[in-house]
């Protein structure tokens, strides 16, 4: 009875042993990223860059500026929204919601750093995963200005 | 009596460790299902991403080619995303049932859509100037797709774009593609790829439904009714009936000017 009872015990420990083990490497391989997913997330990396980068592209007609120097000449007028461009004032923040928004929603924000800070978009949340690109913007200016700006999606 | 629970314990820690070994090739064989799908879901996509790249990049697709300047001498330039309204206006018409030469899949089934995002702006003060464009919406492309059983996968890829409308206007937009894996693409492909090579090919593929060709479209016959795609080939094509499901071999031959696609 005492070798049957050590077999079985030796059984058991081995059968609970390789049960804890496959647990364990199967929870690990599902919290791995897949592929797929990181694939997924490349995809919608590059498409915000270029949301951004659309920026210089943009071209309104009759004002016939781009967003991206419509944004410039507002950072450097130190305005807040406004820019008069000799037809009326122009609110650069709404254009720069009305960009965005068709794209990603209430899921963005967007901040320039120059000697003060302009943010634009919605509340970051923090339980999320959020994608970030940063880039020098050019500014209006002989001297070869730029700014700092930063784009966060979720 | 003492041998007898022995065997009888022994035969209950057999069939546990039996349960145990059968749980563990289950796991193993389904991770390998897994990524034998994600591979195939990463394929797709990938292929979907290079479509919309080649579309927005190649001059002979949709790209506004821009002339530039470089130390007085003109350099042709193709701009970031930036597409030709011109070019697309044209892809809309001449291609509204197939997909366009410069990006043809032999593979797949695809469909492109763009769309602009409307811009409305108006200036504050004494003078007020309204900028109300609304958006444009153009499609291109294989129309109808594999349905139900015979539709494998279909993803849906956007990227953002340029409209270039004149040298004063470029719009902020979308372009879309709904990228199809099924039978009635594969059967498509076949005899396109056959029609331009005009060499002798064959293709194995399982048919959920009866296939037939109706003028120069390829037709599956689904239950909600018929699915059709245009086919890219001006030759006369040769193809009997399928009324039945199954698995068949598809052989293609271009003799005395006919495209025969033989079972």
């Amino acid at each position: 009875m005492k070798g049957q009872t050590k077999e079985m015990i030796e059984i058991l420990i081995l059968v609970i042993g390789v049960s804890v083990l496959l647990v364990i490497s199967y929870s690990f391989l599902i919290r791995m990223p897949s592929t797929g997913s990181l694939l997924l997330e490349m995809h919608r990396y590059d498409s915000m860059t270029n949301t951004v980068k659309n920026f210089f592209y943009i071209r309104i007609p009759i004002l016939n500026k781009t967003y991206a120097q419509m944004l410039g000449d507002m950072v450097v007028n130190d305005a807040e929204d406004l820019v008069d461009y000799g037809y009326g004032n122009i609110n650069v923040t709404e254009i720069i919601y009305e960009y965005f928004d068709p794209y990603y929603g209430e899921d963005w924000h967007f901040r320039v750093f120059n000697e003060k800070k302009y943010d634009f978009g919605y509340k970051i949340p923090s339980n999320v995963r959020i994608r970030t690109f940063l880039m020098k913007f050019p500014l209006p200016s002989y001297e070869g200005g730029v700014m700092r700006i930063e784009f966060k999606n979720w | 009596m003492r041998g007898k629970m022995s065997f009888l314990m022994k035969g209950i820690y057999f069939i546990i460790i039996l349960v145990v070994i059968s749980i563990v090739i289950n796991q193993i064989i389904s991770m390998n299902l897994i990524s034998v799908r994600e591979l195939e879901s990463i394929n797709l996509r990938d292929r979907s991403r290079n479509i919309l790249e080649t579309l927005t990049g190649n001059k002979n697709c949709l790209a506004y080619e821009e002339v530039g300047s470089v130390e007085g001498k003109d350099v042709l330039l193709n701009s970031h995303k930036i597409i030709d309204l011109n070019k697309l206006e044209e892809f809309s018409s001449n291609f509204d049932e197939l997909e366009p030469d410069c990006v043809r899949d032999f593979n797949f089934g695809y469909r492109v859509k763009v769309k602009t995002f409307p811009v409305n702006i108006s200036t504050l003060g004494p003078e007020t100037i309204n900028i109300e464009i609304e958006s444009d919406i153009w499609t291109f492309g294989d129309r109808e797709f594999s349905e139900d059983e015979s539709l494998e996968e279909m993803i849906r890829v956007s990227i953002p774009v340029v409209v270039r409308y004149d040298q004063s206007a470029f719009l902020p937009g979308m372009m879309s593609i709904t990228l199809v894996n099924g039978e009635l693409e594969r059967l498509a492909g076949f005899i396109e790829e056959s029609c331009f090579t005009e060499k002798e090919s064959t293709l194995t593929l399982h048919l959920n439904y009866p296939v037939e060709l109706k003028g120069n479209k390829i037709c599956m016959k689904f239950k909600s009714g018929d699915k059709c795609q245009k086919l890219a080939c001006e030759k006369t094509i040769e193809f009997h009936e399928i009324e039945r499901p199954g698995n068949y071999k598809f052989y293609s031959r271009y003799e005395d000017e006919i495209l025969k696609i033989l079972v």
